[in-house]
């Protein structure tokens, strides 16, 4: 299937006062048609910066890309006019906040929230087709469409959301960014909001990228998965290849042992020792090394090359170089 | 394997801190605080000027600031005898501003002093405690807001007579309530966090809560605010002077130099540039000095 | 069985609001062993943290009685209460709000030693010092500010702080659900550690069923200030009665393939504020076995032994 978005070698910077911080070393990442990518990853694994990239909407004077490339479909993001990406934005890409009470204006009515994108990208469209829009699709989302006039601070948190995410939807995007859609919201909301996603993706049959820390969500709501740590990804493939757990990135497989279960008996959980790779003065070779048990001299040296195990499973660790034993 | 060698490092670094002494807390202030040249351009400029204006006697006789003669009025600066040239009655101007300059420094940072004070028991009793104590507080305060800052100096300034020690009252009166409010929005948000709660968790007393923990946490925006207001301080002085109550010329201060040159201003501008100048160069000092501590007292803005 | 340390009898807590009283807790009795932990499981506004407070005094309960290794803390002037306030700490949820700004490392766990004065002042450094080495903070951190510091070396000073007065008793706030998946893993670790070595009893307030499950020995699921469920871990995970905590558990995405595609019950509605709540089951608005009798109270039925629920449906056979 063709790929949507295509990020290659992505190195993203932040210039602040006393440092420059290294958001994106080296991101590669790319999205096939009608699927859902989980993108899992810690604070500071370069996440939302991903998708502020994707839009162009880094903040200005501090946010810069450096190197590398975004392409969506043919047009390549990071040469396109302002012009374009403001017909991108919303229209053919749409980004789903973390915090549902921050995505929404406090003083504008819902209804004419989500009619303003209607606004932007149908200029031409009826306001009575506009208004039959808006009402459709606060329904689809599980609202009733006389709560349109109503205010957000009227609203739940789970109930914002899903005006969130009804304004991400209104124009049909062909693809989604979620950056941890659900974080903010309770376990039982949480599994509505998720069973909306996956029923809504279907019917318009768009892509999504869905951001999250949570293994779990990503298991049970996506199809292929990547692993950031530190600005880049260390692993990426299907479901089923990355979740059977015979060939893991030291990182992931660390992840997998550190959250608690409903199954399993251990006394103890096995956390990754140490803490992140501090963004302003990463390491020079591989992100990983200092918390990774396997950690050898060529590991410290340079960084580790992606090493394909699988057809479509790429895990980017010097223990999977070819004619090396693996794990 | 590893933690060994963790327990290892830290136990070295462990004896090397206990060695050196830890740095105390002002002193680490003045550490940041040397920094901001700013601020330190700041402090030498206003320590300059208050030790000019109090050893005043020493270098210009007294009899200079009052000793008229319409022989001698508008001459030009940069005269001999008169460096700062002289106005309509022939008075020296530089022996009037630094004169002056004893009153006005004075009164600026007496009243903004007084307002500091006030605004944190205040506005820091209101916002900490809530409530009643709150709602009285606060009342009060905007009944004062209401009324014009001068018009409340002129009535206080009526009620209890003339007097530069009852102008100053009468001016941070009318600082306060904006104080109290600054503190008060800071200890309403401050009051919410959790690491009140746990200061509480473990028996702190709440006069203990706000001076340990609250007061050190809004120091930032008060101290802008009062040093902000220092220069309008200085004016008010002036106008109070001009309407007849507090300082009264021919005492001079550099308001009342501004207002009493006014008419001549047009043909004469040294007489208004020259103490404007020096008004300006306090409260700049002083502004300077407000954001350098601010940024001293933050620790996040340790190096 | 060790003793019974921490216990609450019928205990609420009421506060005012512009449409009535907000029922935060209402009604809870609950026990905790010496070394033991309870963790106590809902979701926001479910007045869960509402009750550590109370337990602790941080809110003045409205009624109802906490008792102290059998003794009634409620109503003691401060004076009488601070040697049970030593006893008693608590670790706040997020690592950012929770620790003074302007205060280093060294003076944050300092801070409780000066206040209470459980040692003398010559022997406070090396209190402190050893605790937060027993809390992996080395003595460089000694002169670090919170800001300099990330949310897991964060929650170490937060939990170096309350374990500096030697508790017996802490209640632990959503501890590490402000924290990153590696880093949750080591906090919990050293939680559990700390209770092993010093015969710690906590309260593990948290919405993280699997956290939950990890640490904890008894279990308490609260819905709008009530306690739906109450049981053993063992005997919760396997025989869950209550709907409201079938859904819970359904609801928790896991890593395990194999469960993908299981039969999830998706609770509908969400939760509402306990603003002058009506007598009787506050779930049965969302639960999908509601029927007139729910609307009658629901108190709870020891269904097996020591296991309470508070449902008709669950009591009934």
């Amino acid at each position: 299937m063709e790929n949507l978005l295509e990020i290659k070698d992505l190195n993203v910077i932040y210039k602040t006062d006393e440092a420059i911080v290294h958001a994106l070393n080296g991101f590669t990442l790319s999205v096939k048609k009608g699927e859902t990518l989980g993108l899992v990853g810690e604070t500071g694994a370069g996440k939302t910066t991903m998708c502020l990239s994707t839009l162009r909407l880094l903040p200005d004077q501090v946010g810069e890309v450096v190197s590398g490339s975004i392409k969506y479909r043919n047009i390549d993001i990071l040469k396109a006019s302002k012009k374009e990406m403001l017909k991108l934005r919303g229209a053919e890409i749409s980004m789903i906040f973390q915090d549902p009470m921050s995505g929404l204006n406090p003083v504008m009515r819902v209804g004419d929230q989500i009619k303003e994108v209607l606004n932007l990208h149908f200029p031409d469209m009826s306001p009575k087709d506009k208004d039959a829009r808006v009402d459709e699709v606060l329904t689809l989302v599980g609202i009733t469409p006389e709560r349109k006039d109503q205010f957000p601070h009227q609203f739940s948190g789970g109930m914002k959301q899903r005006v969130v995410i009804a304004m991400a939807l209104v124009a049909e995007p062909k693809l989604l960014l979620a950056d941890e859609p659900t974080t903010a919201l309770d376990v039982t909301i949480q599994a509505q909001i998720l069973a909306l996603m996956r029923e809504l993706k279907e019917k318009f049959d768009s892509a999504m990228v869905l951001v999250t820390h949570d293994l779990g969500i990503v298991a049970e709501f996506c199809e292929s998965v990547a692993v950031a740590y530190a600005g880049e990804i260390v692993e990426s493939g299907t479901i089923e290849q990355v979740f059977a757990r015979d060939k893991n990135h030291p990182y992931t497989k660390g992840l997998f042992n550190c959250i608690p279960d409903l199954t399993s008996t251990a006394p103890r959980l096995t956390p990754i020792p140490g803490y992140m790779a501090n963004p302003r003065d990463l390491p020079k070779g591989c992100k990983f090394a200092n918390r990774c048990a396997h950690c050898t001299e060529k590991c410290m040296a340079a960084v580790p090359e992606m090493q394909e195990v699988a057809p479509g499973h790429f895990i980017k660790c010097n223990l999977f170089e070819k004619g090396a034993s693996g794990q | 394997m590893r933690k060994g060698r963790e327990k290892k490092m830290s136990n070295t670094a462990s004896k090397k801190i206990s060695t050196s002494n830890r740095k105390g807390q002002m002193k680490q202030v003045w550490f940041r605080f040397r920094k901001n040249k700013l601020a330190m351009i700041g402090l030498v400029v206003i320590t300059i000027l208050i030790l000019a204006c109090l050893s005043a006697s020493l270098y210009i006789p007294y009899e200079k600031v009052y000793t008229q003669s319409i022989r001698d009025a508008f001459i030009p600066p940069f005269s001999e005898g008169h460096i700062f040239g002289t106005d309509q009655f022939g008075r020296d101007l530089f022996a009037r501003i630094m004169y002056g300059g004893r009153i006005s420094l004075f009164a600026g940072l007496v009243t903004i002093g007084i307002a500091f004070v006030m605004g944190i028991i205040l506005g820091g009793s209101a916002g900490f405690f809530g409530g009643k104590t709150d709602t009285i507080i606060m009342r009060f305060c905007d009944i004062l807001m209401s009324v014009p800052g001068i018009l409340l100096s002129m009535t206080i300034v009526a009620a209890l007579g003339q007097g530069l020690g009852k102008m100053l009252i009468a001016m941070s009166v009318s600082l306060i309530p904006r104080q109290a409010r600054t503190v008060r929005a800071a200890v309403l948000t401050l009051r919410g966090q959790e690491f009140v709660e746990a200061a509480r968790c473990y028996g702190t007393r709440n006069s203990t809560i706000i001076f340990r923990h609250i007061i050190p946490n809004v120091m930032g925006p008060l101290i802008i605010g009062v040093m902000s207001g220092i220069g309008g301080q200085i004016l008010q002085i002036a106008s109070l002077g001009f309407l007849g109550i507090g300082i009264a010329p021919p005492t001079p201060e550099w308001g009342t130099i501004i207002s009493e040159n006014q008419s001549n201003i047009l043909f004469y501008p040294y007489l208004g540039l020259v103490p404007g100048l020096f008004i300006m160069v306090a409260v700049l000092s002083l502004n300077f000095i407000g954001d350098g501590l601010r940024d001293a007292l933050d620790p996040k803005q340790k190096n | 069985m060790s003793n019974v340390l921490v216990e609450t009898k019928n205990l609420k807590k009421y506060f005012p609001h512009r449409l009535g009283m907000v029922h935060a807790v209402d009604d809870v009795s609950l026990t905790i062993r010496e070394g033991e932990t309870l963790g106590v499981v809902g979701e926001s506004g479910c007045g869960k943290s509402t009750l550590g407070r109370a337990i602790l005094r941080l809110h003045e309960p409205t009624s109802g009685d906490v008792l102290y290794d059998g003794k009634s803390i409620i109503g003691l002037k401060s004076r009488e209460f601070r040697p049970f306030q030593t006893k008693m700490q608590m670790v706040f949820q997020d690592p950012y709000s929770s620790l003074d700004p302007r205060m280093s490392v060294f003076d944050l766990v300092a801070d409780p030693l000066r206040i209470c004065k459980t040692v003398p002042k010559a022997q406070l450094p090396e209190k402190v010092s050893e605790t937060m080495e027993l809390c992996g903070l080395p003595a460089t951190y000694n002169n670090v500010y919170p800001h300099e510091m990330d949310g897991g070396r964060r929650q170490r000073v937060g939990l170096a702080r309350a374990l500096v007065l030697d508790p017996k008793f802490i209640v632990c706030d959503e501890p590490v659900s402000a924290l990153d998946v590696s880093i949750q893993a080591q906090i919990l670790n050293l939680l559990m550690d700390m209770q092993e070595q010093r015969k710690l009893a906590y309260m593990f307030i948290t919405h993280d069923l699997c956290v939950v499950r990890h640490i904890s020995n008894d279990i308490m699921v609260m819905y709008m200030g009530q306690v739906v469920e109450y049981a053993k871990k063992e005997e919760i995970f396997a025989h869950q009665a209550h709907p409201y905590t079938k859904a819970l558990l359904s609801a928790i995405p896991t890593t395990d393939l194999s469960r993908r595609n299981r039969e999830r019950h998706v609770l509908k509605g969400e939760v509402s504020n306990p603003i002058n709540p009506k007598p009787g089951c506050r779930f049965a608005p969302r639960c999908p076995y509601a029927t007139a009798k729910c609307s009658e109270p629901q108190p709870l039925v020891e269904i097996a032994p020591n296991h309470f629920v508070a449902c008709h449906e669950c009591s009934k056979g």
